[in-house]
């Protein structure tokens, strides 16, 4: 067994890999034109305007 | 083979020169081995070796190669397969004590399988960051300066290259681990087209973003390995036009030469000075979305991290405290990502690949340049970036030039284009258009015929 995080730090750690995590997405919320529903799986291939 | 300083002829080399005669499968694959072997100690760049078969297929390739216009375009080439990739025969224990138990994998992974179809012999499995969940690959080191860490998570897989113990290394890139440790060693690297190459047999990481494709010393030995990947039976391209006149790059700026260091800023410039030279245009271009495009590849990284682990975190608790504390915290953490938070990662994803296909159709460009990583390879008692007065985790600081073409799904050739004033590798990204892979390896072929960065070897690892 590894050494094992005191369970305070742990929350702490976890409070602040949520605060990235949150401001990672709110960054995003800025995107204009993001579409409603991903693609499913995503495909990397580009728009035939743009290839 | 014995003896003396060691270096691995090219894979063109290998396979005219087993049909000529002039060299023996045998006599490579044991020079292969030995290499791995002699730095074992000091390197740590594999996990386990399998010499007996591999030794018995190289002879097998002996018999079957010389004089034979038949034979694969990987004809008896030694690789090696990041421990996260399934291995017909050997356990997949992806660096992790809590798969020290792992059965051994029935059959090969696809890649894998497309590596030995094309006549590669597998000499072992390389040592990756535990899951793929980082960028310092411990035990591995960097044979430039065995202090330093070879960068991650493909560690193993670059380091054997940069050695001679192995032509092509296997190994995978979610948020660029394949990229990382080629720049960290000074080595060659090919993050393929999202989704382009079989990930199954492969541990995932991030499902969204993982990527499977070869590390190697040079563009023609990483494409050899991409087209053997492919399912593309054909030798890489001997007669290209040695100029890149027609060919047009963007510098990336912006976002990709901030909190960079000066050493690596100027070799980049250098290299896109030499790409010049080579009658390339290049321009240089911002692309606006790029901390966003980390950003969403960020999300998506962490969120499936936590959901590929969730059942052993939930069902298995004895076997998931044997995991690194690290990671078990970002499974932990993962699994408590707002689900609105990844969906939007998965929907902004698309307006971010459009966004980049725009850039690439505005400014007619056939491929984009920007360092691979903010500093050279790092000491592994100090895994943290520090530039100017900024301080960052390594895991953060070396996904960051990275990450963004994770998120987009593009291809991305990483090569050295210079070293730093202490003598360690500084690497470049080539972000390409999705299916237009060959561009970026004429590019890079065209670099490393007017350089030799490449052909440097470092000081630790190859002298046996």
């Amino acid at each position: 067994m590894t050494d094992q995080p005191d369970q305070n730090e742990l929350n702490e750690r976890i409070a602040e890999f949520l605060e990235g995590v949150e401001a990672a997405a709110a960054r995003l919320r800025t995107l204009p034109d993001v579409p409603l529903v991903p693609e499913e799986p995503f495909d990397p291939s580009w728009p035939e305007r743009d290839a | 083979m014995t003896n003396r300083t060691w270096d691995l002829p090219s894979v063109r080399e290998l396979v005219s020169g087993y049909a000529a005669g002039t060299l023996s499968p045998v006599e490579v694959v044991t020079a292969a081995i030995r290499a791995a072997e002699a730095a074992q100690p000091n390197l740590h760049p594999m996990v386990e070796l399998r010499a007996e078969a591999a030794l018995a297929e190289a002879a097998a390739v002996e018999r079957t190669c010389r004089g034979s216009d038949a034979r694969g375009a990987l004809c008896g080439v030694p690789v090696v397969v990041k421990d996260i990739v399934d291995v017909a025969g050997l356990p997949t224990r992806c660096g992790s004590p809590s798969r020290d138990d792992a059965p051994t994998a029935a059959a090969d992974a696809p890649a894998v399988r497309a590596w030995r179809d094309a006549g590669a012999i597998v000499i072992g499995k390389s040592v990756t960051q535990e899951f793929a969940a980082g960028v310092l690959s411990p035990p591995a080191r960097n044979p430039w300066d065995p202090d330093r860490i070879p960068g991650g998570s493909s560690g193993g897989s670059a380091v054997a290259v940069a050695i001679g113990a192995a032509s092509i290394g296997l190994g995978s890139d979610t948020g660029g681990s394949i990229r990382i440790p080629s720049a960290a060693v000074g080595a060659t690297g090919f993050k393929p087209t999202f989704g382009s190459v079989s990930t199954a047999g492969c541990y995932p990481l991030s499902w969204s973003l993982d990527t499977v494709g070869p590390l190697a010393r040079s563009v023609d030995d990483v494409e050899a390995g991409w087209r053997a990947l492919v399912g593309d039976s054909r030798f890489v391209p001997a007669d290209e036009p040695p100029t890149l006149a027609g060919v047009r790059v963007g510098l990336a700026l912006g976002y990709f030469v901030t909190r960079v260091q000066q050493a690596t800023l100027s070799a980049v410039e250098d290299a896109a000075s030499a790409l010049r030279s080579l009658g390339a245009e290049v321009v240089p271009v911002d692309w606006a979305d790029s901390a966003v495009a980390r950003d969403c590849g960020y999300l998506l990284n962490r969120t499936e991290t936590g959901a590929a682990h969730a059942a052993t975190y939930r069902n298995e608790p004895e076997r998931f405290s044997r995991m690194n504390p690290e990671l078990q915290l970002r499974v932990i953490a993962g699994l408590r990502i707002p689900s609105g938070d990844y969906l939007l990662a998965k929907q902004a994803r698309t307006r971010l690949r459009d966004s980049m296909a725009r850039l690439f159709a505005d400014q007619r460009l056939d491929a984009l340049l920007a360092p691979t990583l903010p500093d050279v390879a790092i000491r592994a008692d100090d895994p943290t970036v520090r530039i100017g007065e900024s301080v960052e985790s390594a895991g953060i600081a070396y996904t960051r030039l990275a990450m963004p073409f994770n998120a987009t799904g593009q291809p991305v050739l990483a090569f050295p284009v210079g070293f730093d004033p202490a003598g360690l590798p500084i690497g470049a990204q080539l972000a390409g258009r999705p299916g237009n892979e060959v561009v970026l390896f004429r590019v890079g072929r065209a670099y490393q015929r007017a350089t030799d960065w490449h052909r440097r070897r470092p000081p630790f690892g190859t002298d046996w």
